[in-house]
Formats: C-alpha cells, sequence, structure tokens
C-alpha cells in the first residue's frame, strides 16, 4: 500500500532501533568492566578514601563550630532525638484515643470520620476459564 | 526503477512532514516542560490513620459501593519513596485496585532522619509492621490481611509472614530477591574483601541518598543519557512525557537508608544470603520461609536489571503455601508495577489473583 510506511525510507525509525542497540550494547560493555574484581577493589578504595575525607571534614568543622560557640551536628541530633521522643509519646496518646474510638463507634473506618461500604463484594465470574 | 521510487517518494515525504511537526512541537512542549514545576504524586484520596517517627500508615478511601472483605496493605521498599504504588490518576496501582474494590492500605516509611539511623530489620519487622497491622485490624474489623511487598518491601513482607504464621491471608511479592547469589554486580560490589560496610555505617549513619542514587545508575549506566534523548525524540507526545516526568520524578527522589539496617542487609542478606539459606536470626527468631502457608504470589519482570530473576525463581520452594504462584511478567523493575505496561498487566492480573482470595 501506498501509506504503509517502510523501515526502508525512515531513518528516523532507523535512528531509533540503532539508539536501543547503542544502549544495550554500551550497558553490556560497562556491566563487564564493572563486573571486574579490579573494578570492584577500586570502588572499595575509592569508598574508603571519600568516607575517610568525609569524617576528617566532620571532626575539623565540628571542632571550628565549638570554638565559635556554635552547636554541631551532634548537638541537633541530641534536639531531633528528644523531639522523637515527645513525637512518640503523642502517637501513643493518639493511639489510645484512636483505640477509644473504634471501641466506642458502632462500625469500623470510624477512625477517619467516614464510613465504609460493606465488605460483601464477591469476585466477578470467571470468564471461560478459571486461574 | 520508476515504480519503486514512485512508491517511495510519497512515504518520505509523509515521514520529513510528520518529523517537521514534531520538531515544531518538540520546541513548544520542551519550552513547556522546562517552565512547568513536577507533576504531583500521590494523589488518590487517604486518610493517614497512624504515624510513628518517619512511618505513615495511610487508608485510601474507598470509591464503591461494596469492598472485598480482606483489607490489603503496599509495604515499601526502604531504598525508595512509597509514591511508586500511587504515581497519578491513571498511572497507580493503588487507584486501580481501590476502583476495583479493595480497601487498600499504605505504609509509607517516609524519609530516615539522622537519628533513624540505629533502625534495624528487628524494628521493622518486628514491630512496625506488627503495629500497622494490628492498626489495620482495628481500621477494617478485619482479621485477615493480604500484603503486598514491591523489591525490599517484598524481603520484609516475607520475614513478617515467617515470623508470623497464621497472621496473613495472602502475601504477593513483586520484584523481590531472595537469594543473593543471584543479585549480579550489587554481590560483586558488596564483596567484603572490598566493601567496608562497617566503615560507612559508622562514619556516615544513614546511607546518604546520592551513593545509593550512584549505585542504581551504574547498574545502566548509559540509561540515563538515553532515556533523556527518549524524552526529546517523544516531547510532542503529552503521555509519554507525562509518564516519564512521573516516574523520572520518583527515581531522582532517592532517599536515605537506615544505616545500622543497611548494615545488616548488607552483612547478612547480600554477602552471607542467611534469608535464603534460612540462617536469618531476627529478635533470636529463625526467620523461616518455609513456615509461611499463605497464598502466596511472587511475580518478577523479565528484563530487570536491579533484581534479575535469577534472584528469586527458587522462591516457590521455599515457601509451604499449598496455593502457591510465581509468575514473570514483561517489564523491567519499574515498569512492572507503573505505567502504560503495567497497567495492561500486572494490574488486571493482579485482580484477577485477588479477587478470588478477597472475600
Amino acid at each position: 500500500m501506498a501509506d504503509q510506511k517502510s523501515p526502508a525510507v525512515d531513518p528516523f525509525t532507523a535512528w531509533r532501533d540503532w539508539l536501543g542497540q547503542a544502549e544495550r550494547q554500551l550497558n553490556s560493555f560497562f556491566n563487564d568492566v564493572m563486573g571486574r574484581e579490579q573494578y570492584t577493589r577500586a570502588m572499595g578504595q575509592f569508598n574508603t578514601f571519600s568516607v575517610n575525607m568525609q569524617k576528617s571534614m566532620t571532626e575539623t568543622m565540628s571542632r571550628y563550630l565549638s570554638s565559635l560557640n556554635l552547636p554541631n551536628r551532634e548537638d541537633f541530633g541530641a534536639i531531633m532525638q528528644r523531639l522523637t521522643a515527645i513525637e512518640e509519646r503523642l502517637g501513643a496518646i493518639e493511639g489510645n484515643n484512636g483505640d477509644a474510638t473504634v471501641a466506642s463507634s458502632a462500625s469500623h473506618g470510624a477512625i477517619a470520620g467516614t464510613l465504609r461500604p460493606p465488605r460483601t463484594k464477591k469476585p466477578p465470574p470467571a470468564k471461560g476459564k478459571g486461574n | 526503477m520508476s515504480a519503486n521510487e514512485a512508491k517511495a517518494d510519497p512515504a518520505i515525504a509523509e515521514v520529513v512532514r510528520t518529523e517537521v511537526a514534531r520538531t515544531i512541537q518538540r520546541a513548544i512542549k520542551g519550552v513547556q516542560y522546562l517552565a512547568t514545576p513536577d507533576p504531583a504524586v500521590g494523589q488518590t484520596p487517604k486518610d493517614t490513620i497512624y504515624r510513628r517517627g518517619t512511618l505513615e500508615l495511610h487508608h485510601y478511601r474507598p470509591t464503591c459501593d461494596e469492598i472485598y472483605r480482606v483489607p490489603l496493605v503496599f509495604v515499601m521498599s526502604l531504598v525508595s519513596k512509597a509514591f511508586i504504588f500511587d504515581l497519578g490518576p491513571g498511572q497507580s496501582i493503588v487507584e486501580f485496585l481501590v476502583n476495583k474494590g479493595y480497601d487498600v492500605y499504605l505504609i509509607d516509611w517516609g524519609v530516615p532522619r539522622p537519628q533513624d539511623s540505629h533502625l534495624k530489620l528487628e524494628d521493622y519487622v518486628l514491630d512496625f509492621l506488627p503495629a500497622c497491622a494490628a492498626r489495620i485490624a482495628a481500621d477494617s474489623g478485619e482479621s485477615d490481611l493480604t500484603m503486598i511487598g514491591y523489591c525490599m518491601g517484598g524481603q520484609l513482607a516475607l520475614m513478617y509472614a515467617a515470623l508470623h504464621p497464621g497472621v496473613l491471608k495472602n502475601l504477593v511479592c513483586l520484584a523481590t530477591p531472595v537469594n543473593a547469589e543471584g543479585m549480579g554486580l550489587f554481590r560483586t560490589w558488596s564483596d567484603k574483601r572490598y566493601f567496608d560496610v562497617d566503615q560507612i555505617v559508622d562514619t556516615l549513619g544513614n546511607v546518604p541518598a546520592e551513593v545509593l542514587y550512584n549505585s542504581f545508575q551504574m547498574l545502566r549506566p548509559v540509561q540515563r543519557v538515553m532515556s533523556e534523548i527518549r524524552l526529546w525524540d517523544n516531547m510532542w507526545n503529552d503521555d509519554f512525557v507525562r509518564s516519564y516526568r512521573l516516574i523520572d520524578r520518583w527515581g531522582r527522589e532517592q532517599i536515605p537508608f537506615p544505616g545500622e539496617c543497611f548494615r545488616q542487609m548488607t552483612k547478612e542478606i547480600t554477602q552471607e544470603n542467611k534469608l535464603y539459606k534460612g540462617e536469618l536470626m531476627l529478635g533470636g527468631r529463625r526467620v523461616d520461609l518455609h513456615s509461611i502457608e499463605a497464598a502466596f504470589l511472587a511475580v518478577m519482570a523479565e528484563h530487570d536489571h536491579i533484581v534479575p530473576f535469577d534472584s528469586a525463581k527458587e522462591m516457590l520452594e521455599m515457601i509451604s503455601s499449598a496455593d502457591k504462584q510465581q509468575v514473570v511478567m514483561k517489564g523491567g523493575h519499574v515498569s512492572l508495577l507503573a505505567g502504560a505496561n503495567a497497567s495492561g498487566r500486572l494490574w488486571p492480573f493482579l485482580d484477577t489473583w485477588l479477587s478470588e482470595r478477597s472475600v
């Protein structure tokens, strides 16, 4: 048919196909390289180096902040921990209130303030064959 | 000579005409793309019925006149945000199941804070999941429950089911690995001779989101560049762009991993393969997948580069359930669950499987 596109005359389709193939081949190539023990060892060394760098920076920054009488990350962490403890206690209080709501309500689903439809739905009849 | 050329000319002209029109559209819509924010996610109406630290348990509001008896809960991985279950209207497995008459809950672990670095697998499996299950039972009035875990969320669900036999009626694991031997490059990279997980966790606390993001990107090093080329190529297509932006947003919004849990996952699950060997101990109890008797479904993706089929192929043999099934579907790790492919493959399959087991 005249309106049927032939892949041979559509350079854009050919380009898209090439793109997909190139992606697969490049990924496969890099995966081969990254699967080698030398790569894993180099990655481990890089991780160790960057973590050590970060550790020494943190210590230096901590000393600097301390000399300026400013709170460091650990100080904020301590405050956050206290806030978390307060949140957990609030959660426990809310939980107790929720339980009381459930116990006193005639129908479940009242926690969210909405009534739920009945739990009576049945699966639709099987089409042709069973699962 | 001329007969073929006479046929080819109108075809070439049509191709060129289409490409010129698309190029104009790409320019216009490309500007719109840059000028507009990421699309909103997680829009299916819901109520948060339980909070604890960063954990939130959501209940989705039913839309049907009657619902199935057994509620179901989605369990997310600790690696990514939970909105992959509810990307946007028409792109959400949660919305799909709610509209099919299921009573849907979702456990969103949230974004771990520095003070959450002490959280371990025991906290998730023996504390948070049972607390959520109890809250769902109180909210729904049903003691039966279906749990659906995705990726590492499936591993948490497996551990929970193994340590709480009889609690779950149905268990569904989507793209969930059990055998670390089949985890490909992740397994290679976590070789204990070269990967010092103790140093990372002791120094950093939580594992930074960038580290995890880069690890996933390294599995397919050229995927990012190629997907941006494909985005430009399809910029004229609103549906493609919307779907791309939703999934791209999810991929970019990586979250940190709680440090102690990462240490456990790396040493015990990946390096020593204890979940597969039945040697994993949580709270002094052995996690034995043979003790799982709930109706069980495992779904894997054929082209999953993060959780290859090899890491899950023996899962059925490890589960004692009389009613168990494993299927492999076309797609990758994300397209198995979200996007146009999932809406035509996994979602209707899951609906059929669940409907018979949710009454």
